[in-house]
């Protein structure tokens, strides 16, 4: 590099350059901390929950997705069903993520597993994974799964835009940070001022009133093409999530009972993602029960008191409403078995 | 390996600092040449021969017109190399639309043939590369430049992997000489390429990838909309291609700078032109100049009287509209362009045009919004048929708007009412004339500081990472 001198601030071209770029980077780096701060991004991949008496009969491993935290409640099936539950949850979580809750609990007697057509649709990715999944772990479930070049790319690429995200939290999180940003104004608008944690902190489980139902046309195409769009229009269910489930299942049977919960999705998911989706998504399903003969599959999805866009608070999660509906059927056939 | 991946960045800053440490200029060239062919493979491996064949046949074609004294034979030369060039075009771009408009027109005539449909296999940034390589014989047969003695030299200038895939279409006489000595970018120019790169990123992956989902949304069955969302959609296109290809080219411009060299520009601005004349020298500035000087001037240009102007600018815009991809849809752009161009012309020699363009006249600053808006509209609408899938759908939603639908499903887009707010912003603010990455290196640190924090931070917080490939790729 040929260095110059500047004539107006007797810096030479060199140092500006070097000054300029570390302040921006530096600038940023703080902008999308403090953001993430302000917004409350997770920044911990695996939060464990304790549910019941620590001293109960049966000690349950359970890991889930937001789908899981949404649909159940936890602390009712504990209470109802005895049983001390040690639920991890994981953002956006898949089973390729479970395998390291379940690596943690060495102890558990029984396991409860969350899924969902979301969870499992490989088109999907939790911002999680590479905190959780191995590199390694990740190459092989690609290869094993002859799983496409374009999303082998995909599948891989999370790496680096994790280690990016190290530095600067919100990078790849486009759509947290405008939810993020829409909830402080909604939030706002309610409590009429800054800092209402009780109101902040709406996004509780119990709050969930809203139903898709309720949507209007316009708003329900709009968050249909957002969340196809994060899939790249890509759904399928026979690549690496698919591998870690098997593997959880072949952990989970030698230590005890396994519970498979399947949550269901809105209707209107289902029209997003299409028939042919449903059906490799129950051909998948449908492996598994017969792979594993002796675990409790609770076909929640087929519950037809849930299959109401009425249940759902967003295309995938269901509201209070469908809340007490799948807990208590679920307590029902838990306590049947 | 598109430029918004990492793979791209590990691959860019691998190419900069090894080429950084090789002594020799010869050797350094060789370096650029096979990571640049590297690149391509990523693609498609096979197809660099495409590149490599084409690369050789013009080479020897300048090389033979240099020696030739004949003017005859000069002209066979410059005529074989464009047919090859436009004849490997046709083959892989056109042929199924060819197949097909014969099919069609045969069967108007009663005849029935069976049809004929190929497996076509559309070779990345074809478009590009074998008009720009067409640049090289046209300008040796103008004897404009001289022909290039160093094969090596050639194929780098061909396939230069910023531009390779989806332009700026940079021309011989521009590039070739910038290989004739060593080249290495200056602090100044390494930040205005870093500025450009990062410009070209927040364009793609925070306006562009952001609105993309609603746009398709529309786009994909405009009959079930109303006329507001159709025109959010048409409104949300134009800044998605827009940020786009501009983004792709800044980067392009920018990776070229960051190694030294210089690209021309691509982009000015487009939407602040006050004419349609003004919009095509602003928008993709090397396909339009490449048009004009290879196509539009060759043709007579406005030398041959007023008709066959008019005509020429047609057919050049015709063809232009189906450079771009082998359907109707794309023709038919390129003919409401050229209408534009045409009337525009008109407009100006008529009397008329002196009240309004007077900078005293009382009904300059109405006939300049008025201009602005007249040319925003032609620009917006012919976006319609470049976007939508087939004509029939195209017809449906200018229908839908002209007509002002009021029934179907009403979507309000955030995201694209932010970009329109946000393009226009800037639109309004800026200089359609700045060169921003050759200005602010020369600016004070905090003036420099400010406006690069700004972009880092919108790409930190706003960027979609998983987003569409670009939209020129498929040309």
């Amino acid at each position: 590099m040929r260095p110059t001198h500047s004539v107006t601030s007797g810096l030479s071209a060199r140092r500006q350059f070097w000054i300029v770029l570390l302040t921006t980077a530096v600038l940023g780096l703080g902008a999308s901390q403090l953001t993430a701060r302000w917004l409350g991004f997770q920044t911990i991949a695996m939060t464990p929950y304790d549910y019941g008496a620590g001293a109960a009969p049966v000690r349950a491993f359970a890991a889930s997705s937001s789908l899981g935290y949404y649909g159940l409640d936890w602390g009712a099936i504990a209470t109802n069903t005895g049983w001390s539950i040690r639920r991890y949850d994981i953002p956006a979580g898949s089973p390729c993520e479970m395998e390291a809750g379940q690596e943690l609990a060495t102890n558990a007697t029984a396991s409860i597993l969350v899924v969902s057509a979301f969870d499992l649709d490989e088109g999907f990715f939790s911002e999680f994974r590479c905190a959780l999944v191995p590199l390694g772990r990740t190459f092989q479930d690609l290869r094993e799964s002859q799983a496409s070049w374009a999303f082998s790319k995909r599948a891989l690429s999370r790496y680096p835009e994790y280690w990016l995200k190290q530095v600067f939290p919100t990078a790849g999180s486009s759509m947290g940070v405008l939810v993020g940003l829409r909830s402080k104004a909604q939030a706002w608008r309610r409590s009429g001022g800054p800092s209402d944690k009780a109101v902040l902190n709406g996004s509780q489980a119990q709050e969930k009133t809203e139903r898709v139902c309720d949507w209007d046309q316009g708003k329900l195409l709009r968050n249909a093409a957002t969340l196809n769009a994060s899939a790249q229009g890509t759904h399928f269910y026979s690549g690496p999530k698919h591998q870690s489930l098997r593997r959880i299942l072949d952990r989970a049977r030698m230590r005890g009972r396994v519970v498979v919960v399947v949550l269901p999705v809105s209707p209107a998911y289902h029209r997003l993602v299409g028939d042919k989706s449903a059906t490799e998504f129950e051909t998948s399903l449908a492996g598994f029960e017969r792979d594993f003969p002796t675990a409790q599959f609770v076909r929640l999805d087929r519950l037809k008191g849930l299959s109401d866009d009425c249940n759902f608070w967003d295309l995938v999660h269901l509201n209070v409403y469908g809340r007490a509906i799948a807990t208590r059927e679920l307590e029902q056939r838990l306590a049947a078995r | 390996m598109i430029f918004t991946s990492f793979e791209f960045l590990i691959f860019f800053g691998l190419v900069w600092s090894i080429r950084s440490r090789i002594r020799s200029f010869g050797a350094e060239k060789w370096f650029l040449l096979v990571a640049s062919y590297a690149f391509y493979m990523t693609w498609n491996a096979p197809c660099v021969l495409l590149i490599i064949g084409s690369s050789l046949m013009d080479y020897t074609a300048g090389r033979l017109m240099g020696s030739a004294r004949n003017p005859h034979r000069r002209r066979l030369f410059l005529i074989g190399s464009v047919c090859l060039n436009l004849g490997m075009l046709a083959y892989f771009k056109y042929r199924n639309f060819f197949a097909d408009n014969i099919w069609t027109g045969l069967s108007l005539f009663g005849l029935r043939p069976p049809p004929l449909h190929f497996r076509v296999f559309l070779p990345v940034g074809i478009s590009f590369f074998t008009f720009q390589s067409m640049t090289y014989t046209i300008d040796v047969y103008r004897r404009k430049i001289e022909p290039c003695r160093n094969l090596r030299d050639f194929l780098l200038f061909v396939a230069f992997f910023p531009q390779l895939i989806a332009g700026p279409i940079v021309r011989a006489a521009e590039f070739l000489p910038q290989l004739a000595a060593r080249r290495r970018a200056t602090w100044k120019e390494l930040e205005g390429g870093l500025y450009l790169f990062l410009l070209g990123a927040v364009k793609k992956m925070v306006i562009s990838d952001q609105i993309a989902p609603q746009v398709d949304l529309i786009f994909a069955d405009p009959g079930r909309f109303d006329a507001f969302t159709l025109v959010q959609g048409v409104l949300g296109y134009s800044i998605q291609i827009y940020c786009d290809f501009s983004g792709y080219s800044d980067m392009a411009i920018g990776c070229a700078r960051i190694l030294g060299f210089h690209f021309p520009e691509n982009f000015m601005m487009p939407y602040a032109s006050r004419n349609i004349t003004e919009f095509w020298r602003r928008w993709h500035i090397t396909l339009s100049s490449w048009l004009r000087d290879y196509l539009y001037i060759p043709l007579g240009g406005n030398r041959k009287g007023v008709t066959r102007t008019y005509v020429n600018l047609m057919l050049t815009m015709l063809l232009g509209g189906l450079w771009h991809g082998a359907s109707w849809n794309f023709i038919i752009w390129g003919g409401v362009h050229g209408l534009g161009l045409v009337v525009h012309k008109l407009w100006c020699a008529g009397p008329w045009h002196g009240w309004t363009s007077r900078r005293r006249s009382p009904l300059a600053p109405l006939a300049n919004l008025c201009a602005h808006a007249a040319t925003l509209t032609l620009v917006c609408g012919a976006w319609i048929f470049f976007r939508a899938q087939t004509f029939p759908a195209a017809r449906q939603m200018l229908m839908s708007i002209l007509t002002l639908k009021h029934s179907g499903d009403r979507v309000t887009s955030p995201f694209i009412l932010a970009a329109i707010a946000g393009v226009g912003l800037v639109h309004v603010f800026q200089s359609k004339d700045a060169k921003l990455h050759e200005t602010l290196p020369d600016a004070g640190l905090f003036a420099r500081i400010v406006p690069y924090a700004v972009l880092l931070t919108l790409l930190a917080l706003f960027a979609v990472v998983d987003g569409a490939p670009f939209i020129y790729f498929q040309f």
